[in-house]
């Protein structure tokens, strides 16, 4: 299983919250089920990152009431936060593609350079 | 064990109404997502206390968590609220700004007003600034102290001989250093013409005591000084006007005085020595060589100086008085004949402005004079208050609305608040404009002298900071009855009644009682003023004792020009005989000092009586004067006769003596005749004659003792002419001034001038001229506001009452009825001020009893007439909107509506 960085925590954080607003507890269930457990977070790190993000004006929190009658903050993409995900998904898309390539070229040795 | 969450306190939930409170919203933030997730493992089958394990074991570390969001939170809301602050801040100003362009005229008059009176304030204390706060420009300012003495013969604190200053110079353990300086005109030879100039000559320690700035050269010193070296300093202004701001004249000889002196230095541009109303031109080291030094100790009589000291650092202003205290007792013990009952005084130099002799009244002149400027601007600020309670109904319903929108009375209150203060804001700034021309002017009043006198008002911060200040209690005092008044609008009521009846009434009896204020406030400074003015006309009244209507005074000097006695003699003789011949010219006599003038001549004289009680001898003032100096400008003659030609040198010496002395010297005993020794001079002087008491120094005087002797006995090369005319003394001027010219064109003649205007615009009436000058333009300021105030408020009451007016003009009252109804009103209201206002006069006057002159502070001429005054004036206020309502159409009046 995997560490997740800050940074990503953000990213996943920025996805989620593109299918609609959403309370911390759903997002966290979101990434366990999608990623199937596989990505380890505590789902207390979420609560610093959201805060965060609402100060930064990625998103924006509101208190909401839950179809079961609670208070929950619900947090909600912002114009800003939907163009950081675009540009983040595009910089992953590009990261991961180049992880792949090192990944496939593996068997290759990196060659040395002539004098 | 994790830190279990706990339900925040109940009182939390209800600051969310006001703010919202991001601790306890965390804490509801995480709860949920803690409570979701054990419903959740709940419903998988986990029994309660497992699933809240497990629910904070994939949460991670709770209470870290919390800790972290909170703070971010925290801090968070601390900068929204300072954001939504300033944004709202911004919002108002937008508002306020437009809300006032919108009515320029009166947002006009108000920046005006606000202008006159902050700036009246800003003046006066540029003013007191110059005399009581601005530092000397000097390092170590804030320990500079001043000294002098006080002594039987005069108790005013006046300068220290050098033998005294010597003796406090030793306190090392006082002082880092103690030094001393006499002003002395002196002539500087051009060439082609000679010039008076002013140069201080000091003790050799001056400059390393004070260290003023310097711009070029170098200073001297304590050795110069004993070197007897015949050096100067000169002063920026000096060295750029008298010698073209030339850098090579370091170590190139002037001739002052007849005598080479070397320039070795000029002073830092601003530095014209301690005095802040005379600017010295140069700076001399006195001889004190071993030789004039023993001389200088001996004569105790002799020099006196204006003393000036750095106390050393951490020593109070309390332990350097009473070491100086200690060491005068010795001196009084070591020197009895001279020193029995002089006392020192040490002061910081910034309460012995312009010099220690006449510092003392300044700090209540400042008090007094600040506390009328400041009740000016409270007029001021009442007009403005009016007016904008007034402009406040007009907005009445646009606050009701805004009210009714939702607007807390808080905002609406701020709302109104910042208007004011932008208002007092542009005040300030018209105040400062004002204040710069009015110190421009102010530093031009006019001293009856010759002497390069010098006023500094330029504004440093503390004039700023008590402009800025001033503008801010403005603010308070102008705006916020209007702004609560205005906000305390009750929504329904103003919309509903269009906003008249109830709120309005309410509304003219506030307006009602500031212009009841304001009149009081003006009856005060009417009456204040009064007493000035009161002052000033006894102090003219006044019989001084020696003549003072068609008198021409004029002063020479002849060391200036290199006289010898002999020829000086011949000189003085000349020009009596070719002034006395001059057409228009009734009588002329030469005198050594003239009354109320600027340096005075004490002498120590020994009489048989004197000697058993003092064998030193007692100090009178005296003066030297020609042959029919009494017929001509002196005193009047009682008994004996005055000086006559035959009384020269080669007679025995003679003297005349007036009431005082002859009374206290000789009880009982016929005075002419008797024999007053001088110890400083070997001729006794035979009294001839009594003459009346005079007043010599200054008007408040008690009579005091004081002699004549003949200028013929004595040395004396700068004497004044004077001159009794038959007609204007000014229109002689050219003639005895031709005289003197044709007599010797380098004796140059200065101080000309009539003997009225050196008594009403000299040194004597400086102070209560000032105080009538400044208290009559106070008071006219004052009276005009308040008398606007009271204008205002009738013409809007009437304006209110047209149809009641209407009505009884219709059922037949007559235009005097009318005018009657309406000025009742406003004298009524103006009465009530006055009244107050003489009461509190009465009880504040008081403080001001010790600067007037010959009146008392409960003068009855001044409390009748003053209150007088204002009682008229309003009766001319309100007769205008009187004379209004008197004469409109009742039709029309009663179709209002």
């Amino acid at each position: 299983m995997l560490d997740v960085l800050q940074g990503t925590l953000e990213f996943l954080i920025l996805r989620t919250l593109a299918w609609g607003p959403q309370h911390g507890f759903g997002i966290a269930k979101w990434i366990k089920t999608v990623t199937d457990g596989r990505l380890q977070i505590e789902d207390g790190a979420l609560y610093p990152a959201l805060h965060r993000m609402a100060q930064k004006k990625l998103v924006a929190a509101e208190w909401d009431v839950t179809e079961r009658g609670r208070r929950a903050r619900y947090y909600e993409l912002t114009a800003l936060g939907r163009e950081a995900l675009g540009a983040q998904t595009t910089a992953w898309n590009d990261y991961v593609g180049a992880v792949q390539q090192i990944i496939t070229a593996s068997s290759r040795k990196p060659g040395r350079t002539r004098a | 064990m994790h830190n279990v969450p706990r339900t925040p306190p109940v009182w939390r939930r209800y600051l969310r109404f006001w703010r919202s409170d991001p601790v306890a919203d965390v804490d509801a933030e995480l709860e949920f997502h803690l409570d979701s997730r054990i419903e959740e493992l709940l419903q998988q089958g986990l029994s309660e206390p497992d699933a809240r394990r497990a629910a904070l074991r994939e949460f991670g570390d709770y209470a870290s968590v919390r800790r972290e969001v909170q703070m971010l939170e925290q801090s968070f809301e601390r900068r929204r609220a300072i954001t939504e602050r300033l944004w709202d801040l911004a919002r108002d100003t937008r508002y306020a700004l437009r809300s006032l362009s919108r009515s320029p005229g009166l947002t006009l008059v108000i920046v005006l007003t606000l202008s006159l009176g902050i700036g009246l304030n800003s003046t006066m204390f540029s003013l007191v600034n110059a005399y009581l706060f601005r530092p000397v420009n000097v390092p170590g300012a804030e320990r500079l102290v001043a000294m002098g003495n006080t002594s039987p013969l005069m108790q005013q604190p006046h300068e220290v001989p050098y033998r005294d200053l010597q003796a406090y110079r030793e306190l090392r353990n006082v002082f880092e250093n103690l030094t001393g300086t006499v002003s002395y005109t002196e002539s500087f030879d051009k060439g082609d013409r000679t010039e008076r100039i002013w140069v201080e000559h000091t003790l050799g320690n001056y400059f390393t005591t004070l260290r003023p700035p310097m711009a070029l050269g170098r200073v001297y010193t304590d050795e110069s000084s004993a070197r007897s070296e015949h050096v100067v300093v000169v002063s920026y202004d000096f060295w750029s006007r008298r010698l073209g701001g030339d850098s090579s004249v370091i170590g190139r000889p002037l001739r002052i005085s007849g005598r080479p002196r070397t320039v070795i230095g000029v002073t830092a541009r601003g530095f014209h020595g301690f005095a802040p109303l005379l600017r010295s031109d140069g700076w001399s080291p006195m001889d004190e060589s071993p030789a004039a030094r023993a001389q200088l100790m001996a004569d105790a009589d002799g020099d006196w100086f204006n003393t000036y000291g750095i106390l050393r650092q951490g020593v109070s202003i309390a332990q350097a008085r009473a070491a100086v205290r200690e060491r005068a007792r010795q001196l009084q013990q070591q020197y009895p004949s001279t020193n029995k009952g002089v006392e020192p005084v040490i002061v910081p130099e910034t309460r012995a402005r312009p010099v220690i002799t006449v510092a003392s009244p300044v700090p209540l002149m400042a008090v007094v004079v600040l506390s009328l400027t400041l009740m000016v601007l409270v007029v001021a600020c009442a007009n403005v208050a009016s007016l904008l309670l007034a402009r406040g109904t007009t907005k009445h319903r646009e606050h009701a609305v805004r009210a009714a929108l939702g607007a807390s009375r808080w905002r609406l209150t701020r709302q109104a608040m910042l208007e004011t203060a932008i208002l007092s804001l542009a005040g300030a700034l018209g105040a400062a404009a004002l204040a710069r021309w009015s110190t421009t002017a102010l530093a031009h009043i006019r001293l009856a002298t010759d002497a390069p006198l010098y006023f500094d008002l330029t504004p440093d911060w503390r004039v700023f900071a008590f402009t800025l200040v001033t503008a801010l209690a403005t603010t308070v005092l102008a705006g916020l009855a209007p702004a609560l008044r205005n906000a305390s609008a009750d929504p329904q009521t103003a919309l509903v009644a269009g906003g008249r009846s109830a709120t309005d009434r309410a509304q003219q009896r506030l307006r009602a009682i500031i212009v009841v204020g304001q009149i009081a406030v003006s009856a005060i400074v009417v009456i204040a003023a009064g007493l000035f003015a009161r002052s000033m006309q006894a102090a003219q009244k006044m019989d001084l004792g020696f003549r003072t209507d068609k008198l021409l005074m004029a002063q020479f000097d002849l060391s200036l020009s290199g006289y010898d006695t002999t020829r000086a003699r011949a000189f003085e003789r000349e020009l009596l005989i070719r002034v006395r011949a001059l057409p228009g010219v009734e009588r002329a006599a030469l005198a050594s000092r003239v009354p109320l003038g600027y340096n005075n001549n004490a002498q120590r004289i020994l009489t048989e009586s004197l000697q058993r009680d003092n064998p030193g001898g007692e100090l009178v003032f005296e003066n030297s004067v020609s042959p029919q100096y009494f017929a001509t400008a002196g005193p009047s003659i009682l008994r004996g006769r005055e000086f006559a030609e035959s009384d020269d040198a080669t007679s025995p010496h003679v003297a005349v003596v007036n009431e005082v002395m002859a009374r206290e010297l000789w009880p009982n005993e016929d005075p002419i005749g008797k024999v007053i020794r001088l110890p400083s001079e070997k001729e006794e002087l035979r009294v001839v004659g009594i003459a009346r008491n005079a007043t010599y120094m200054m008007l408040s005087e008690s009579p005091r003792k004081f002699f004549w002797t003949a200028r013929a006995q004595h040395r004396n090369m700068s004497p004044f002419l004077e001159v009794v005319t038959s007609g204007s003394p000014e229109a002689l001027v050219p003639a005895v001034r031709r005289v003197a010219r044709d007599l010797d064109p380098n004796v140059p003649l200065f101080e000309v001038r009539s003997m009225t205007d050196h008594l009403r615009n000299g040194r004597a009436m400086f102070a209560i001229r000032l105080g009538a000058m400044f208290g009559g333009s106070f008071a006219l300021l004052a009276l005009t506001l308040a008398m606007v105030g009271l204008y205002g408020l009738v013409s809007y009451s009437v304006s209110h009452r047209t149809r009641e007016i209407g009505i009884r003009i219709a059922v037949g009252a007559t235009v005097s009825d009318v005018i009657g109804l309406v000025v009742r009103q406003g004298l009524t209201l103006a009465l009530v001020g006055v009244g107050l206002g003489v009461v509190a006069a009465f009880a504040v006057t008081r403080l001001m009893a010790s600067l007037l002159y010959a009146v008392d502070s409960r003068d009855p001429l001044t409390f009748v007439f003053g209150p007088l005054v204002l009682a008229i004036v309003s009766v001319a206020a309100s007769l205008l909107p009187a004379w209004k309502a008197a004469v409109m159409d009742p039709v029309r009046a009663l179709r209002l509506d």
